[in-house]
Order: C-alpha cells, then sequence, then structure tokens
C-alpha cells in the first residue's frame, strides 16, 4: 500500500499540471457562461411578445379573439393598411408577427363557414428560442378554434353533447412493465427513464476518454523522459508500478471529470427549466414501479465504476507499446471507439433486434454493459445486471494480467532498442 | 568469499543481431569493475541483464548468489542502476525524487530520512533541490541522479557512464563520490568511455568487443601487456 501511494502520488504531481488545469478550467468557464447566457434566453423568450394585428372585421367577434391574444402573453399593436405596409413596419419595429384579420369573420362564423385569418411571420434567425412565440400563438388559434365551434354547434343544436362531438373517440393507455400492467402513457414513461438516465453515456465518455488520455500520457512521458529504466530496476513488483499508474491517472481523471461535469450541469440546467415540469408528474407517480433512487444510483455508480476499471486496464495494456507520449495517445485511439460504438448502437436501436453476430460483438465489449446497465435496472433484467459487472471484472483482471507480463518481458525496453539500430 | 556479481556464459540476441556471445566474468565485493568498449559491444545489454531489466538467452548471472531470472525481486533489493540515458520526473522537485525513491526502498521513517539526508549530501545542490526537475541543467540531473543510486546504500552499484556530459570539476566531485561509496563496503560496476576515469577509479577492468570479452585483469597488468602507458592506448590498440 505503501509503494502504491508513493507511485500514485508521483504520477498525480506529474500529470497534474499547470498547463493540463488552464484549459480545463477554460472549459468549464465556457459551459458556465453558455449556461448562463441560454438562462437569459429562455426568460427572453419567456418575456411578453409584441405582436401587429390589422383588424378590417371590427366586430364582437374580432374584438374578443384580440382581446385573448393580449391575455396571452402578448403586447398588441394595432394598424391598418396592405400587407406589405403591415410588415415593413414589422420589420421596422423588429416585431416577428403580423395577423391579419379580414372584414368577413363574424359574417363567415354566423353563416357557419370557414373564416380566414392570415398570419406573417418574418424570420431573420433561426434559434431554437425564436420559436416559442410560434408556438404559443398556436395555442391561442387552438382556444378561439375550440371556442368558435363550441359556438357553432350551440346554434345547430342547444342540447348537444359537445365534448362527446369533439372528441368522440377516447383513448385510454395500458403500459406492462415489470411483470405488471398500470394506466400510463408509455411516450411519458420512456421520457421519464430517458431523462433520468442521459447523463450516463456523458460522465461515461468524459471520464473513459479522459483516464486513458491520462494514462497514456504517464507511460509516454515515462519512456521520453527515460525515467522508466531506472523504475524497472526499483524494488517494486511490476503489477504495483501499473496499478500505481491506473490509480494516479484514476484520481487526475476524477478531478478533471468532476470539474467537466460541474460546468456542464450548470448549462444542462439552463434546458431543465424548459421540460422538467412536464416529466415530475410522471415521475411521481410511477416512481413506485422502479427500483429505489438509493439501489438505482447505487448499481449505475458501481457499472461506472467497472466500466472505468475496464478501460484504464486497457489504456494500460496499450501504452505499453507506446514509445513516447505522442505514440502513446495514438495506440489508445481504438479504445474510444469501443466505447462510441455501443454508446451509438444502443442509443438508436434495441439490443435484441440486432443480428446474432453484431449483438455478440456488443456483448465483448465491456462498455456496452453500462449502457445497458439502467434499462436492466428499470426492467428487472438480472442476468444482463449480474453477468455484465462479473464480465467487466473478469475484463479488468485479465487486461492486467497480460499488461503485467509484457510489461515484465524484455518487450518494454526491446522495441525502443530496435528502432534505435 | 561471495562474490558481488557472477557471470557465467551470457549471451543475448535481439533477432539476428548476436549481442553477448557468451562472456563470464565476476566481480569481487568492494571493487570497482570498469567494463568498457567501442559503441555496439554490448555493454548496455549487459548492465541491463545484471540489473534485471532484460532476460538472457543463455548463461547465468548471480547478484550475490542470488540468479537475476529466478530471484528478480530479491536481486533488486541489493542493487542500485544509473542508466548512461536517465532522466528524473521532470514536474518532481529535486527533493521529492528523492522521498518517492526513498519510500519504494523502506517503510521505516527513520530510514527513510537518512536515505534522503544521505542524497541531498551526494548531490551537493543546495536549495535548488527545492525547485523542479525540469529547471535543472545536465549536471545538476546528473548528480541527482546518481545521489539517488547511492543513497539507499546498495551493495551493488552498476553506474553506466556516470559522468556522461559533465564539467571537470562535476566529474571530480563524482569520481570522490563513487570511491567513497566503495570504500563504505560497496560494490560498483562502471561503465565508461572516459578511458581516464575508468584508469583512475577500476581496480580491474573487462575489454568488450563485438559481444566478447576481449581483455580481462588489472588495470596496471594490461598495461604491462600492452606496452602502453595508459588505458586509452590499449583501446586503441585492441580496436586497431
Amino acid at each position: 500500500m505503501r509503494i502504491l501511494l508513493a507511485l500514485a502520488k508521483k504520477e498525480i504531481k506529474e500529470l497534474l499540471t499547470i498547463q493540463l488545469l488552464i484549459p480545463m478550467l477554460a472549459i468549464m468557464l465556457i459551459f458556465t457562461f453558455i449556461g448562463r447566457l441560454m438562462k437569459s434566453e429562455v426568460k427572453k423568450a419567456g418575456n411578453p411578445q409584441t405582436i401587429i394585428i390589422a383588424d378590417y372585421d371590427q366586430s364582437n367577434t374580432s374584438r374578443s379573439l384580440i382581446k385573448l391574444i393580449g391575455n396571452s402573453n402578448f403586447i398588441v399593436q394595432e394598424l391598418s393598411g396592405d400587407a406589405e405596409f403591415l410588415v415593413n413596419q414589422a420589420k421596422q419595429k423588429k416585431i416577428n408577427t403580423v395577423l391579419v384579420i379580414p372584414e368577413s369573420l363574424e359574417a363567415r362564423v354566423i353563416s357557419m363557414q370557414r373564416a380566414e385569418i392570415k398570419v406573417y411571420s418574418i424570420i431573420n434567425n433561426f434559434s431554437a428560442f425564436s420559436e416559442i412565440g410560434g408556438a404559443t400563438l398556436k395555442v391561442v388559434f387552438r382556444i378561439i378554434n375550440d371556442s368558435i365551434s363550441t359556438q357553432m354547434i350551440r346554434r345547430i343544436n342547444k342540447d348537444a353533447p359537445i365534448a362527446t362531438i369533439k372528441n368522440p373517440l377516447k383513448v385510454t393507455d395500458f403500459v406492462h412493465i415489470r411483470e405488471q400492467t398500470i394506466q400510463a402513457n408509455p411516450t411519458e414513461i420512456k421520457d421519464y427513464f430517458r431523462v433520468q438516465t442521459i447523463f450516463v453515456p456523458v460522465i461515461l465518455l468524459i471520464v473513459i476518454i479522459y483516464l486513458s488520455q491520462m494514462i497514456a500520457a504517464a507511460m509516454g512521458q515515462e519512456k521520453e523522459n527515460k525515467t522508466l529504466e531506472t523504475l524497472l530496476t526499483f524494488p517494486v513488483s511490476r503489477m504495483q508500478i501499473l496499478i500505481g499508474k491506473m490509480l494516479g491517472a484514476g484520481i487526475v481523471a476524477i478531478i478533471i471529470s468532476l470539474l467537466f461535469l460541474l460546468g456542464m450541469k450548470y448549462y444542462m440546467g439552463s434546458f431543465n427549466q424548459i421540460g422538467a415540469s412536464e416529466v415530475s408528474s410522471i415521475a411521481t407517480q410511477s416512481f413506485k414501479l422502479f427500483p429505489s433512487q438509493t439501489v438505482f444510483y447505487a448499481m449505475l455508480t458501481l457499472t461506472l465504476f467497472l466500466a472505468i476499471l475496464c478501460a484504464a486496464s486497457l489504456a494500460t495494456l496499450l501504452s505499453i507499446f507506446a514509445s513516447d507520449a505522442k505514440q502513446a495517445q495514438m495506440l489508445i485511439t481504438p479504445l474510444m471507439i469501443f466505447v462510441l460504438f455501443p454508446y451509438f448502437i444502443t442509443m438508436m436501436i434495441d439490443i435484441n433486434s440486432l443480428s446474432p453476430i453484431l449483438k455478440i460483438i456488443l456483448y465483448i465489449i465491456p462498455f456496452t454493459y453500462p449502457f445497458l446497465v439502467p434499462q436492466a435496472l428499470f426492467l428487472n433484467q438480472t442476468t444482463l445486471l449480474v453477468g455484465g459487472m462479473l464480465y467487466m471484472l473478469v475484463f479488468t483482471v485479465i487486461t492486467m494480467t497480460i499488461a503485467a507480463k509484457i510489461f515484465s518481458s524484455d518487450r518494454v525496453l526491446t522495441a525502443k532498442l530496435r528502432i534505435r539500430r | 568469499m561471495t562474490k558481488a556479481c557472477n557471470v557465467q556464459e551470457l549471451s543475448k540476441s535481439y533477432g539476428n543481431l548476436e549481442a553477448l556471445k557468451g562472456i563470464s566474468f565476476d566481480i569481487n565485493q568492494g571493487e570497482i569493475f570498469g567494463l568498457i568498449g567501442p559503441n555496439g559491444s554490448g555493454k548496455t545489454t549487459c548492465l541491463r541483464i545484471l540489473v534485471t531489466l532484460l532476460k538472457p538467452d543463455k548463461g547465468e548471472v548471480k547478484i550475490f548468489d542470488m540468479d537475476v531470472v529466478k530471484h528478480g525481486a530479491e536481486v533488486r533489493k541489493l542493487i542500485s542502476y544509473l542508466p548512461e540515458e536517465a532522466g528524473a520526473y521532470k514536474n518532481l522537485s529535486g527533493l521529492d525524487y528523492l522521498r518517492l525513491v526513498a519510500d519504494l526502498y523502506t517503510g521505516d521513517k527513520n530510514q527513510r530520512n537518512e536515505f534522503i539526508d544521505k542524497a541531498v549530501n551526494i548531490a551537493n545542490l543546495g536549495l535548488r533541490l527545492k525547485d523542479k526537475v525540469k529547471t535543472y541543467s545536465k549536471g545538476m540531473a546528473r548528480k541527482l541522479l546518481l545521489a539517488r543510486a547511492l543513497m539507499t546504500n546498495p551493495r551493488f552499484a552498476v553506474l553506466d557512464e556516470p559522468t556522461v556530459g559533465l564539467d571537470v570539476i562535476n566529474s571530480l566531485e563524482i569520481r570522490k563520490v563513487i570511491k567513497t561509496f566503495v570504500t563504505n563496503g560497496g560494490t560498483v560496476l562502471l561503465s565508461s568511455h572516459n578511458m581516464l576515469e575508468v584508469e583512475f577509479l577500476a581496480d580491474r577492468v573487462a575489454l568488450l568487443k563485438e559481444g566478447r570479452i576481449f581483455e580481462l585483469g588489472l588495470v596496471a597488468d594490461l598495461k604491462q601487456k600492452y606496452h602502453a602507458k595508459n588505458l586509452e592506448e590499449i583501446f586503441f590498440g585492441v580496436e586497431k
């Protein structure tokens, strides 16, 4: 333990330099800055928007329509003139929407005919937040449509069952999950699952990528700075050297990933304001269905930890073959592919629908399991859960044993010798 | 008396290249043994096998009666190796580097401090020991590494070009340190291109050429045999 700690301490001091920390802090600051900007944009999109309305009908119907718009987070500016004039006015005043109510609106409604309202949208950017005003206007029109159609139905038959006429078909959703059937909407359940597990791949990708780079750097530097030859003659076992390296690099990777995640959290936090409320109702309702939060996060952490061990051992094995830091970075590229491949596949496709060969390949890659574990936890797939964890553990032990074996052989030094001659 | 080092019929090849072709020699305890030879004669390969970095193809190497292949871990506790091209961890201070090595050798606090004190004395770098190694000159780094190699009181020190790249004054200092180390009971295998240095330090020398030992004996005897004034002349004669 004393030797491991000494080696890990050395590794941390060698890796955690100002040159490494400054870009990291810069990235964190950039994330925080973008997050802040997002928040202010969301707030801006929530502010009342100005709309130009030209009312040529001047009837009760048109007045009540304008009033409804005015009450729905819009500031109404009434103007008159032709379409071209109105659009020009809007452009000058930096207003994005113009609404034209025709002369015949009320008359057509009364005679049970379809009436037409014209909406001119001025597009000057494609940002996501510019859409919010348009979406609100659509909701307003739905309400107006609804109220006019109610009036029309009443005019035909005073006692007609209006709700039934408008929605003659009632759909009740049931979901069968974890061996029980409950009344719930499948989309909402899926959304809830997605929100709960969205951070898993993000953490995994960041930590694994940083960790393997750290290990590659540690091993590469050792050869580049000519310290390996001496280190190997100290009374320390090869396995201790390798584990010390993994430990040191692991701690540095965790520090960096935490910095990253902190920035990310702030950045993501700005989005949560928008969609979170819709999911939270189903969350409270269906949580009884799912594993307890403590079990869920404990299992998830354990899987992530095992996946990180797999990555660390694989990076160690690969970087032994490098002769300097640059080459070490290059050698760990296949590892990145091993992480990204299951990430994209499991994100898009149900693994059970894949061809047997592809399925076997995915199950051989140890990084597939962290992406499958959240689903396995939600769906009670114990075999996959336990099997996956055991497999990752065995994978790490085997990889480390091979690494130590190669590390004890001449290969570590003779590869360099051959190049020199 | 047990030999500090005993080498029997040692061979090593890299692919088709035969680096060592069955060499044999032994080193007495308390002796400075010089290993000299032109570039590519197999010196570094020989040293690397002795310090357990490489495995021999044929033959046997024993350090204090322990086989370097079978008892590598035990051998590493007795030896210390200063490679020709060695470095220290650049982002560590000189002192931190010495502390790290001390920690790897002992868990005993007093002994650890003893090792570090000894290294501080040998390195003789004063306050610069607290600076990061990357700010050191070549000479300073070499002194730090030599201090590291001798601080743990190894019974057998293998020094490859200990004064490479050093000026006259620093070289002289290092030679003194090596002499003192032997006076205090240590044994040294010294490999160098600097014939004057070997002549000044070594009791016996082995001259390696193309993977074979060409000459082996006391410096004085060899000088007589070749009618040479110094080792350099012998070396030159053998090379021709």
